[in-house]
């Protein structure tokens, strides 16, 4: 009787619990499921219809997502190509015709800015982590000074880089001019071979503006990976190299043998993140160099804006949308395929 | 003087200090230079951009940026947004963070994971159907959109998760033994308790809301609604855009932002490295 009674007790207030439970959560699970799952079924949807916005998706099976991804062959442009003498690679490359030539070329640059950040952060802010994480003082304001353009507005940011980057009078090549004309008054006149002035455009010629906006994210990236490297440092028992500095290993060494090995973990993080995050790269182009000069800065993001919003196809940006989750995926899938082979376990 | 060693040990902090303060002007550089773009004459800039002064300091260029390139209206748009979401979010985490944290109920882990897997989903994914979605709801071109949608946040509700974790439970147990109800136990115990990862929160917040751009570039079509970032993409695009209206403009914009960092830097930076978020 008393069991019973104790029994039912218990499992009123289990279900009260959990109630109570889903009413915290409640506010959460609506934002989910309205600003999320339901927008997310949305997408997938219209990514397999033609839709502008205006009139009903029209379903077209996987039509948009052959129209970006498919390709079609021409062999006489092959054999022309080979007759012409040009390269194999060039005949291959006239061999195969994209269906949508500018997804592709959004692709590679996608990637070519994603693994550039990724080359152009990490080093310097592993660097810059094994430097602060000194007992020496000041290392706090250090640290919130490299970390100042991580909070930036990435559209403010971008606007300032535009008078850095400016060819006539940008302050980059105002100190490039400026450096070259004193080295040359030193040196260079005197032995006859005077320096030239590159007077580079930045971000007004193809073969330098997507490396020029690679150079500003990177800029904007090294102080949170430095960050992320911090903690993970500080993190390592000081006994472990202690021990290995009494036995007389040199410094390097024991970056190399100790600490690196140590920081594969984070050194995996860190890529996954910012590969992450720079697959979907738009404002630094968008402000900077509107996808240009000749689509060298176009990047898929970008791309889905324009199809989606200035051309109102909302079918094929949605399956470009899905394109580049699916990249995102797989992507990260490979890193922590890969993660077995060379990040350290305990 | 110095013994050899002493000497050794100064060369050495010498060279250490000299490396990290010219890295570190290197990253400042940018923002050295736009404060003194933004004070100077557009002639001025052309002359010798490099230097940090002008004639005198122009901050007639400030109020020129707020009245006619109306940057004051954009500013108090993304103020309203800002708050909003900055509030909505500490509240739904708290909510949220406390009920994975200490109440048992159904689905409670699988619930957890799926919210943190959503994380991964690119925002660009839904673009397009909020766009639509917002459009529906008449939201369109108005600041709600910019707000109501985004006072949800998976990796807030999991940074509270995780900071109400540590309290230990005997302390709600006599609150709860004296009849309390969890939400007075939430307000008057963990929320007290919980500064450090309000902190936190509120600058990821704060940065993510005051920064935004693709979602109200998309949401928001007339200009007494835009907010900062589109009212900077807007001067630089118009025919106000000299260099030093831009620059006191993107000041205005980054000032804030470099504050908020700056006051809340210790929590902060500690949350960004425990969780590894972003922005």
């Amino acid at each position: 009787m008393l069991k019973s009674r104790i029994r039912e007790a218990i499992s009123k207030s289990r279900t009260r619990e959990s109630i109570e439970g889903y009413l915290f959560l409640l506010p959460n699970l609506l934002g989910f499921l309205i600003f999320l799952a339901i927008p997310l079924a949305i997408s997938f949807y219209y990514s397999f219809t033609d839709y502008n916005l205006f009139t009903t998706p029209k379903f077209l099976g996987l039509a948009n997502y052959a129209k970006a991804l498919g390709v079609s062959f021409d062999p006489q442009a092959y054999q022309t190509a080979l007759v012409q003498g040009k390269s194999w690679f060039a005949a291959v490359g006239a061999w195969i015709k994209p269906n949508d030539p500018t997804f592709w070329v959004a692709l590679r640059n996608t990637l070519v800015y994603a693994l550039g950040v990724l080359g152009f952060s990490i080093i310097p802010a592993f660097l810059l982590a094994w430097l602060l994480n000194s007992r020496l003082r000041g290392m706090t304001f250090y640290r919130a000074l490299i970390y100042i353009p991580v909070v930036a507005s990435v559209v403010g940011s971008a606007l300032v880089w535009n008078w850095i980057y400016q060819q006539q009078s940008g302050a980059l090549n105002t100190i490039i001019s400026g450096t070259i004309s004193w080295l040359n008054k030193l040196i260079f006149t005197a032995i006859g071979h005077p320096l030239v002035d590159p007077y580079i455009g930045w971000l007004v010629l193809p073969q330098y503006a997507l490396f020029s906006l690679i150079l500003m994210t990177s800029w904007a990236t090294v102080g949170y990976d430095m960050v992320i490297f911090l903690a993970a440092l500080q993190g390592i028992p000081v006994h472990l190299y202690e021990a290995a500095t009494v036995d007389g290993a040199s410094r390097w060494h024991i970056l190399f043998r100790i600490i690196v090995p140590l920081m594969t973990p984070t050194i995996f993080f860190i890529f996954v993140i910012n590969t992450i995050s720079s697959l979907q790269i738009f404002s630094e182009p968008y402000i900077m160099t509107q996808g240009g000069p000749a689509n060298s800065t176009l990047t898929i993001v970008y791309y889905l804006y324009q199809k989606g919003f200035q051309r109102f196809q909302m079918g094929y940006g949605s399956s470009l949308a899905w394109i580049v989750f699916a990249l995102i995926f797989i992507i990260t899938l490979i890193q922590f395929r890969l993660s077995g082979r060379w990040v350290y376990e305990e | 003087m110095f013994s050899r060693g002493q000497r050794g040990e100064l060369l050495s902090k010498i060279l250490f200090y000299g490396v990290l303060t010219i890295v570190g002007l290197v990253f400042v550089y940018p923002f050295i230079f736009m404060v003194a773009t933004s004070l100077k004459s557009s002639p001025e800039v052309f002359k010798n951009i490099l230097s940090l002064f002008g004639e005198r300091l122009r901050f007639d260029n400030y109020a020129t940026v707020l009245e006619t390139v109306n940057m004051g209206r954009y500013m108090v748009n993304t103020t309203i947004v800002t708050l909003g979401v900055v509030a909505g979010q500490i509240v739904t985490s708290l909510l949220g963070g406390y009920a994975f944290a200490r109440i048992r109920f159904p689905g409670r882990d699988l619930i957890l994971t799926l919210y943190l897997g959503t994380i991964m989903i690119p925002f660009t994914v839904i673009l397009i159907p909020m766009y639509k979605m917002m459009v529906a709801f008449g939201w369109i071109d108005k600041l709600q959109s910019l707000i109501i949608p985004w006072l949800f946040t998976a990796s807030g509700t999991f940074l509270m998760r995780q900071f109400f974790k540590t309290i230990p439970k005997e302390l709600e147990e006599a609150a709860y033994m004296d009849g309390a109800n969890r939400f007075t136990i939430l307000w008057r115990i963990f929320v007290p308790l919980a500064g450090p990862a309000i902190a936190t929160q509120f600058t990821i917040s704060f940065l993510y809301a005051w920064n935004s751009f693709i979602w109200p570039l998309v949401a928001i079509q007339s200009k007494a609604n835009y907010v900062v970032t589109q009212g900077l993409a807007d001067i630089q695009g118009g025919y106000h855009a000299s260099p030093p209206l831009v620059l006191a403009g993107t000041t205005l914009v980054i000032i804030p932002t470099v504050l908020v960092f700056l006051f809340a830097q210790k929590y902060f930076i500690e949350g960004v490295a425990t969780t590894g978020i972003k922005k």
